[in-house]
């Protein structure tokens, strides 16, 4: 249950989140989702509950949600949204709101960037590679020494160091 | 309302556009007693309609409930049908339009051209006949029953012309047709050129130009259809197995806002059409077929169409998925992938489809603008022609009307009403011309009473239709066998003009007295060899036909032999019983030219303006002491106009019309007569003073009451009211409005629940009106609109589609878990489910509005309908005679129906449905005098006993025992049919026209084995 009276609701955060108002038009048809490929994460990537959270002006609900992190930039909701919504804009509109809010947020991607050097399921597709004739990725945790200069950098930035308890371990 | 000036010429109206709407208006206009002339651009008329397979409710075959308009449209002399003609140009104004017509060569002369295939079976590249699913293809002659029955001739894809001319047996292929051009005068036009059905091409994702499984609802349709490509088989285009499990995708093309997934506006048609097409899937090709309709909203708001979804649910398990995808692939198993999450769960679903079907759209195509902008008529932005709520047929140009698909995206019975009403307002222009058929002297009818019996038999071969199936010489020397036939011939082409001539001839130099013809349909066929007989100086009720095509030939093309026995028998039937028919006369009386309207409100007050501006006098009765109906409580139209205004000038009018009498205070109380004489009594004022009025036809515009039902605290706490009882505050209280800052609306507030099924079709426009005026008074006010269905139709859409860009949230609920309201002071706490955060919701909010809609006036027309004898629909509503193609007539002769005592609609509708039935009423009181038909009862003194038995079974009361003691029937008052004559104990009824004697013969022949 979400009491409206009680928590934080901003009549217009989507004016503060998206720079247009397209985002007022979403229907909640489900396009978007129909097609995503991070709508297979856990928990899935569902665009029209952001947009909902958005719109409702839920401040607290969507600093907590994750999934806008693990959206991989294949761009199909863009092009499926009936509406024009711009869902793909949306979703990078929302992490940077997020972390605009919130300067201690690390979005958990960014750890499993530190520690596997990519984000993409990419081990899942090792077959099907296999058999339309294409090699093995050749992704960097394949080099060790690689993968250590690679996550010395990370932690070069101020937000991976001063966060350092999250990567390590 | 501003009534058209009583201009009226002597000229004619002319007609854009052949589908639907165009024939009712040509129809229309003709059995007024106007001249038409009705042009299409395509070969043949019928439009969309003749591409569907079967329509809402009864699931009946569509070419079947539409091929008598096409006969009728075809037939009626005041109607001047060009095909293949387009306006080029316009001058002049309402009165006296100059037209310039063009029309394409056909290269086939229309009136020799039996259609009998010939050309097409010689010659298929430059004849074409495909119905099929190629739309690419050029259509010739695109469904059986084509009008013209006509095919049409490319001549540039022919490259032999003289084998083609050739193939003609009629010699009908005109190789020298040229293009011409005509300019003529018309008092008016109406436009009704349709719209086209949306491409789904350019959406990649939905895999249309891929996926061969993957069609239009239209392609569905024509696969449906026994005149389609498969003969009427379910049959997946690519591997032409039938499919197990289908799919509906929603929308297709419509409600979009990006600019390649289509148009913004609703189609408003097509949640019916998948509905349909899933029921008659299972119905016809197996109960177990799965058929899914993944859809945003259901709009099934006109009239029992919320019954058929909830029908389609419960009793035909459709499976309905609230969610769009468009995510398609093809399976390694050869079936359609679907990917969706609907909008209520939390798991995705891969799901297997062997066929998906697109819910694909209207669009308003370039050449439909091109005609707009030659008539400079406005369009919207979507490229509709403007109308507004009181003028719902007008155009922006006085004198041009528009019926249909041209007026916005609308379903068949919307656009039977506007093709009425278009009629009616298109009439206002012309004057009534008298019949400009040519008069051709007709002979006297000849008398045979002391002519030995001579029957004539003619049997049409008819190219392949008949005679490449039965042996017409084996017929036409078996009949030569018959008793009393004098003459027998095989005439090849029965109904082309050369053999009409020659049948006429054969009568008259043979002295036949009988003529049985052998050949297709009496529906489509027997009125023009009825008109033959008459020419020839006979009796028109002197001819059978027995029906060698339809009911032979057709249906046993696999058994020749068979097919010739039974073509035997049919021609022996058709002998006895032409045998003993007899020289019948039509009854006839005069008309009154008066007409009642019942009710008046907006629907009764637009009938009786149309009416009286017309000439006819009209009685308007109304219940109130006062004009103006339920609509008195509306202040504004969504699209902004002034509500108040437009009826105070309404009732002015209607108040000051000299041919309008209007009795306030009214109560219908006694009903009597027959169609163009009907009288009715009824109470007037205080006194309830007696008065009779004699009238012809009777227009009943009872309205519908607003709701009011005891739910979410309406009565119990002063935040809750409905959406009509704020129209006047949102007018004249602004302040009130401004200190509301959150405002919750509830839709089907009372509507779409057991108690009143029906959805109550304005409410989801209403609420948008309403949330977006409070935005207009009030910016910061924070409005939630929960729902279970967004039903704005049409261009209502935009108005959904603004009213969320300025911040109105929408929030689905389910009916099995709806909104909760309680009391907190002087608010209100809300607490419903939203099913995209999965989560319940709640506030307190300052106004709850319920949107409660129309529930029928059952009291009131249970009444009404009782009097005059009318059926009702289960939740009270008058019933119409055909829902979708005779929306206004009622099942009796002479009533019609306007407004919202046929059914919940808004201010528009309901003015449209009060011209169309100006219009209809216009039909029946043209013709002058009643034509009783020549089928009445008639007694046979000798043989009654009087035993009361036909006063009892009669329908209509119409026997009475006379001063004689015998049973009499007043053929004036009879309506033939036939109850009497089939319970006289005594046989002493005879219905004429199917006379005992005549149905015995008929079945004597058929049974007679006559070996030769």
């Amino acid at each position: 249950m979400i009491d409206l009276e009680q928590s934080e609701v901003i009549p217009d955060m989507w004016k503060d989140v998206f720079d247009s108002e397209d985002i007022r038009f979403c229907f909640n048809c489900g396009s978007c989702i129909s097609v995503c490929p991070a709508s297979n994460a856990s928990p899935p990537l569902l665009i029209r509950r952001l947009a909902r959270l958005v719109l409702l002006g839920l401040e607290d609900e969507l600093l907590d949600e994750d999934t806008p992190w693990s959206c991989v930039s294949c761009s199909r909701c863009e092009e499926v949204c009936p509406m024009g919504v711009r869902p793909f804009e949306l979703g990078l509109a929302i992490r940077r709101w997020q972390v605009r809010n919130d300067e201690t947020r690390i979005p958990p991607s960014i750890v499993e960037l530190y520690k596997e050097g990519y984000t993409q399921p990419v081990s899942k597709a090792v077959a099907l590679r296999a058999s339309v004739g294409l090699g093995e990725l050749p992704t960097i945790d394949k080099y060790p020494e690689m993968l250590k200069g690679y996550q010395d950098m990370l932690m070069a930035t101020d937000v991976v160091s001063n966060n350092d308890y999250m990567f390590k371990g | 309302m501003t009534h058209p000036q009583s201009n009226q010429s002597e000229g004619k109206v002319l007609v854009v556009g052949g589908g639907m709407g165009g024939m009712r208006t040509a129809l229309d206009l003709a059995e007024s007693g106007r001249d038409v002339v009705l042009v299409d651009k395509a070969v043949s008329i019928g439009g969309l309609m003749t591409q569907l397979d079967r329509t809402f409710p009864t699931n009946n075959c569509d070419l079947c409930t539409l091929s008598p308009n096409l006969s009728q449209a075809g037939r009626a002399h005041r109607i001047d049908l060009r095909t293949m003609t387009r306006v080029e140009a316009t001058k002049g104004e309402q009165g006296a339009f100059e037209v310039t017509l063009t029309t394409t060569p056909r290269h086939i002369d229309i009136d020799r051209c039996t259609a009998c295939g010939d050309c097409l079976r010689d010659h298929p590249e430059c004849v074409s006949f495909t119905p099929g699913l190629d739309h690419r293809a050029p259509t010739c002659m695109r469904y059986p029953q084509a009008i013209p029955q006509a095919y049409s001739i490319n001549m540039e894809q022919c490259a032999d012309v003289d084998a083609l001319v050739k193939s003609c047996p009629v010699g009908a292929i005109v190789i020298d047709d040229k293009i011409t051009t005509v300019t003529e005068t018309f008092g008016s036009i109406v436009l009704a050129p349709g719209a086209e059905v949306y491409d789904p091409s350019p959406i990649a994702a939905l895999g249309y130009s891929e996926q061969p499984d993957v069609l239009t609802s239209l392609e569905y349709e024509r696969l449906l259809s026994a005149s389609g490509p498969t003969g009427g088989k379910l049959l997946r285009p690519s591997n032409g197995q039938a499919p197990k499990k289908v799919a509906w995708l929603q929308c297709v093309g419509s409600r979009a806002r990006q600019a390649d997934q289509g148009v913004s506006y609703c189609s408003s048609a097509c949640c019916m059409f998948a509905i349909k097409e899933a029921i008659v899937t299972k119905e016809r090709f197996g109960t177990d077929i799965e058929t899914t309709i993944f859809n945003m909203d259901i709009r099934t708001s006109g009239k029992g169409y919320e019954a058929y979804y909830q029908r389609s649910k419960d009793t035909d398990e459709v499976r309905f998925v609230r969610c769009r995808t468009q995510n398609l692939q093809a399976g390694e198993t050869g079936a359609l992938q679907l990917r969706y999450l609907p909008e209520e769960s939390d798991t995705f679903v891969t799901e297997g489809f062997d066929m998906v079907v697109l819910s694909t759209g209207f669009f308003i195509p370039e050449d439909i603008r091109t005609l707009a902008d030659q008539l400079k008529v406005d369009l919207n932005a979507h490229g509709f022609a403007l109308t507004d709520s009181f003028h719902p047929v007008s155009t922006s140009r006085a004198g041009v009307y528009v019926a249909g698909l041209f007026e916005g995206p609308k379903d068949i019975p919307e656009t039977m009403v506007q093709a009425s009403a278009a009629a009616c307002m298109a009439a206002t222009h012309v004057g009534v011309t008298p019949d400009a058929s040519p008069t051709e002297e007709l002979p006297p009818e000849r008398k045979i009473d002391d002519e030995p019996v001579r029957v004539g038999v003619f049997v049409c071969e008819c190219g392949e239709n008949i005679g490449g199936v039965v042996d017409v010489d084996n017929l036409v020397s078996h009949a030569q066998t018959l008793g009393d036939v004098t003459h027998s011939e095989n005439v090849g082409y029965g109904c082309s003009a050369e053999s009409m001539e020659h049948i006429r001839e054969t009568i008259v130099e043979q002295k036949l007295n009988r003529v049985v013809i052998g050949g297709c349909s009496p529906r489509t066929h027997l009125t023009r060899f009825q008109d033959l007989l008459r020419k020839a100086g006979l009796n028109r009720y002197l001819v059978d036909i027995a029906n060698l095509r339809d009911q032979d030939a057709w249906v046993h093309r696999d058994a020749p032999e068979l097919a010739t026995a039974k073509g035997r028998e049919l021609i022996q039937m058709g002998v006895a019983a032409v045998r003993q028919s007899k020289p019948l006369a039509d009854q006839t009386l005069p008309m009154s030219q008066d007409v009642l309207v019942v009710g008046g409100g907006v629907a009764g007050m637009s009938a009786a303006l149309s009416l009286a501006g017309q000439g006819f006098k009209v009685h308007l009765a109304e219940r109130e002491n006062e004009l103006g109906g339920e609509a008195r409580n509306l202040r504004r139209t969504l699209e902004g106009e002034d509500v108040r205004t437009q009826i105070e000038h309404l009732v002015a009018a209607t108040e000051g019309h000299d041919k309008i009498q209007v009795y306030t205070g009214a109560l219908i109380v006694d009903h009597g007569g027959m169609p163009g004489k009907f009288t009715t009594g009824m109470q007037v004022g205080p006194q309830l003073f007696y008065r009779q009025i004699t009238h012809g036809a009777t227009v009943l515009a009872t309205g519908a009451l607003a709701n009011r039902p005891s739910v979410y605290m309406l009565g119990e706490h002063d935040a809750v009211s409905t959406q009509h009882d704020i129209e006047s505050l949102l007018e004249d209280d602004t302040d009130t409005v401004k200190t509301w800052s959150k405002v919750v609306m509830i839709q089907c507030a009372g509507s779409r629940t057991k108690e009143n099924p029906a959805c109550s079709r304005i409410c989801c426009q209403s609420s948008i009106k309403n949330a977006l005026r409070i935005l207009d008074v009030n910016p910061a006010a924070s409005i939630w609109v929960l729902y279970r269905d967004m039903r704005t139709i049409g261009m209502q859409e935009d108005a959904y589609q603004e009213a969320r860009r300025r911040g109105v949230i929408f929030v689905r609920y389910d009916p099995e878990n709806p909104p909760q309201v309680e009391p907190v002071d002087d608010k209100v706490k809300v607490t419903f489910h939203d099913p995209i955060l999965a989560d319940d919701l709640s506030m307190h909010a300052d106004r709850v509005l319920l949107s409660t809609g129309f529930i029928a006036d059952d009291e009131g027309t249970e009444e009404l309908a009782r009097i005059f004898r009318l059926p009702r629909t289960e939740d009270g509503y008058l019933l119409e005679d055909h829902i979708k193609l005779r929306p206004v007539d009622l099942p009796t002769l002479g009533f019609y129906v306007a407004g919202t005592a046929h059914s919940p609609k808004s201010i528009k509708e309901s003015v449209a449905q009060a011209q169309a039935a100006a219009s209809r009423v216009q039909t029946l009181l043209a013709r002058g005098e009643i034509n009783l038909g020549a089928a009445v009862a008639r007694v046979e003194a000798s043989r009654c006993a009087a035993c009361l038995v036909c006063v009892r079974a009669c329908p209509y009361g119409v026997p009475f025992i006379n001063a004689d003691g015998n049973s009499e029937i007043d053929p004036a008052l009879c309506h033939g049919c036939g109850i009497c004559a089939a319970e006289c104990p005594a046989k002493a009824i005879q219905l004429q026209q199917f006379d005992d004697d005549q149905i015995l013969a008929k079945l004597e022949g058929l049974l007679e084995r006559i070996t030769a």
